[in-house]
């Protein structure tokens, strides 16, 4: 039996908080519901709150077994239709990744120039990611560190050289327009929180304290999203509705003497952060594959999934309305909601009657063995 | 592995030598360094000026004139007249005639905030008759709008009399509803390229303007001086000197008797730069106090030109009230957004000048402080 590979507690919420900075880059007026983007400000404390509840199932589940991930869990609960679970969690992940990819083919045709052709891209991107997949998550949690490092200086960097240009006068108050974009705001942060199926397969592979680890990151993400937020309008004004990626549009701005023109940290990192996004989910589907085809499915299911991930992308690329569907939050959310909390409840709940089921199982077989 | 990590790494190697980037590089000397860009509207469309830096030369700007139906379109003809590599992300000034801007704002700056190597920060400017007029302007043999205004850009605030103007400005102020739009208008006179004043837009479309001395009034109110010279009556009635440092204004709204009342205060910094008297006479000190209020008065009497002119006249809320109005009064806004542009000249505005001589120079007189 292969040996499992450890990762802390913190080396997990670090690659979970480079997962959603890469996510959270990509935020724009009409994903968030409007043209009011400060009410999203309250969307994040929401989306905070919400956190706690949706990691529950997952954290009860690890809880009563906290040596067993939830591919293996589901077999244990519901034998050979296990198999069904863990395919629904391969083709989410590659889902997921093809969501992410694709949105960086947006980036690539509106504000890249050149134009790179997007085979190019997808096939370079999942060439890497291959290769991280191949190295395992120890080598992709230590990668994220470093990745992250990157992250915050740049970003932290990009907010210091954007402060002169804030202006009080582009804030307004809250929920002018009504309180829509506040929930399409918390819908949208939800049908993104890709990280807590990501924590299902993963927490049993952790050490060290998870529950601060899990605060710090939520706390960590959604203080970033709201200072991003705060930064945005009260620097573009409403200019930040007239654009694609209004990260992208303020690095283009920012700049203290000498430093001007901070586009090529946004690009940084983003395809720092897609890479290991993409790499880690790579794994976990081969985990997936390997749970239901066997060990020697190893190499050729992270293949399989880079395939279908590219070719994925590209394909829904071709097609207008495909994108749409994709980004829409009729695919994300019930698919997220799905995996981070419906199936986990599920399991729970079948756990929970199965130990009720043996517990009393057990006592009848104790009375009638004291009776004997 | 190690002959799976050589073949994967060249074929990497491959991919991005291969990639779009790498082979279509464009040299330094094969690209059209565009420093700024004027746009006319003629009978067919729009005539485009550009001027671009000669990479050959040092310092030496060329004139370029195109047409085409669309801004884009003219700009695209430039293929007919070089065949350079355009390339936009260094323009720092855009000029829009007059003709241009009566027909429409929008039609204009549609490319600016779409084009991908465009930015928001570029300087937007009004010419009061043609663009071209201003490109083909040259002074000592050369083109001299974009070394001149890049001297004003650069320094710009230290004229008091052009309010500074950027896209992003001028899309913030799209998006109030409430005529907000202003831009900086240049004029040649006397053979040299002169602030006229500030062009006032109903929605895109050019109507009206304020002159010069509106136009600091405007400026101070938006908190935008930061140099220029004003002189005014002393002790003795003899002309003295000031200069402006810095103005910061507030916008106080409430509601009043069902109607909004604004009280506009301005704070300013000025610093004397030379008195009339004689050097055996000095000020006394309360000569600073007479400085202070004439110059108070005379900004005073500046803005409230400049609001009758814009707001009461023209319906346009280049001052920002309606902004005001949403933060302060949200519920008002509320009910009267869609109203606002007729109801602004109803409304009470007050106005308020407090001006503090800053620095008084090497001279003791006016007596900055005593002993006793």
């Amino acid at each position: 039996m292969k040996k499992l590979s450890y990762i802390s507690a913190r080396q997990l919420f670090t690659m979970l908080i480079v997962f959603r900075i890469v996510i959270i880059m990509t935020i724009n007026s009409i994903l968030m519901g409007g043209n009011r983007l400060l009410d999203n400000l309250m969307s994040c404390a929401i989306a905070f709150t919400l956190n706690f509840v949706l990691v529950l199932p997952i954290y009860f589940l690890n809880r009563r077994s906290p040596r067993t991930n939830i591919l293996e869990k589901s077999y244990d609960l519901f034998g050979p239709f296990g198999a069904g679970i863990s395919m629904f969690y391969a083709l989410y992940f590659i889902f997921v990744d093809c969501y992410y990819l694709s949105f960086f083919h947006i980036f690539t045709v509106n504000v890249l120039d050149p134009y790179i052709p997007f085979w190019l891209i997808a096939v370079s991107v999942m060439a890497v990611a291959v290769y991280g997949a191949f190295q395992g998550i120890e080598a992709l949690a230590r990668t994220a560190l470093l990745i992250l490092v990157v992250i915050l200086t740049g970003m932290l960097f990009l907010f210091i050289t954007v402060i002169p240009r804030i202006n009080l006068n582009n804030l307004y108050p809250l929920w002018v327009d009504g309180t829509d974009q506040m929930w399409t705001g918390v819908l949208q942060v939800l049908g993104r929180s890709t990280c807590f199926p990501i924590m299902a397969m993963l927490l049993p592979q952790v050490s060290g304290r998870k529950k601060l680890g899990f605060l710090l990151w939520n706390l960590i993400l959604y203080l970033f999203m709201a200072i991003g937020i705060f930064v945005l309008v009260s620097s573009l004004g409403s200019y930040v509705d007239t654009q694609l990626f209004p990260f992208f549009s303020l690095a283009s701005i920012a700049g203290v003497r000498p430093f001007q023109r901070m586009d090529a940290i946004f690009i940084g990192v983003w395809l720092s952060g897609l890479f290991l996004k993409i790499a880690t989910d790579l794994y976990l589907v081969t985990q997936c594959c390997i749970k239901v085809f066997g060990q020697r499915s190893r190499k050729i299911s992270t293949l399989a999934g880079a395939v279908l991930i590219a070719g994925g992308s590209v394909l829904i690329s071709s097609n207008r309305q495909w994108y749409q569907q994709l980004f829409s939050l009729k695919l994300t959310l019930p698919l997220t909601i799905t995996a981070a909390l419906a199936l986990p409840i599920v399991m729970l709940m079948v756990d929970l009657i199965k130990y009720r089921k043996g517990k009393r199982q057990n006592a009848k077989q104790a009375v009638q063995n004291d009776s004997a | 592995m190690t002959v799976l990590r050589i073949v994967g790494i060249t074929i990497v190697a491959v991919i991005v030598l291969l990639a779009a980037g790498a082979r279509n590089y464009t040299e330094l000397h094969e690209r059209l360094i565009i420093r700024g860009i004027g746009i006319d509207r003629t009978e067919q469309g729009y005539k485009v000026s550009l001027h671009a830096l000669k990479t050959t030369e040092e310092n030496t700007t060329e004139l370029f004139t195109t047409e085409g139906e669309s801004v884009y379109d003219a700009l695209e003809n430039l293929g007919l007249m070089t065949d350079k590599v355009p390339l936009y992300s260094h323009s720092f000034l855009v000029v829009v005639g007059r003709e241009a801007a009566e027909h429409s704002l929008n039609d204009v700056l549609d490319f600016f905030i779409r084009y991908q190597e465009t930015r928001p920060t570029e300087s937007l400017f009004l010419a009061n008759d043609t663009a071209g007029e201003l490109f083909a302007h040259q002074k000592d043999g050369q083109y001299d709008l974009t070394r001149d205004i890049s001297d004003t850009a650069a320094g710009r605030q230290n004229h008091s009399q052009l309010v500074q103007t950027e896209l992003l400005d001028v899309v913030n102020a799209m998006f109030q509803n409430s005529n907000a739009v202003h831009l900086p208008v240049l004029n040649v006179s006397d053979g040299s390229i002169m602030e006229y004043g500030t062009g006032l837009f109903e929605n895109d479309t050019l109507i009206d303007f304020l002159d010069l001395n509106q136009t600091r009034g405007l400026s101070a109110a938006l908190g935008k001086i930061q140099g220029g010279t004003e002189v005014v009556k002393g002790p003795d009635e003899l002309p003295v000197t000031l200069q402006y440092s810095k103005c910061s204004p507030h916008i106080k709204a409430e509601i009043q008797d069902g109607k909004p009342r604004f009280t506009l205060t301005v704070d300013c910094k000025a610093n004397l730069s030379q008195t009339s008297t004689s050097v055996t006479q000095p000020l006394d000190k309360e000569a600073f106090e007479q400085l202070e209020q004439a110059l108070s008065e005379k900004l005073r009497g500046q803005i409230e030109h400049a609001l009758r002119w814009a707001v009461i006249e023209n319906h346009c809320d280049v001052f920002g009230f309606s902004g005001a109005l949403l933060r302060q009064q949200t519920d008002y806004w509320r009910a009267h957004q869609d109203t606002w542009i007729n109801e602004m000249a109803e409304a009470d505005y007050l106005i308020a000048v407090n001006t503090t001589i800053a620095l008084e120079g090497k001279e003791t007189s006016p007596k900055p402080f005593s002993v006793w």
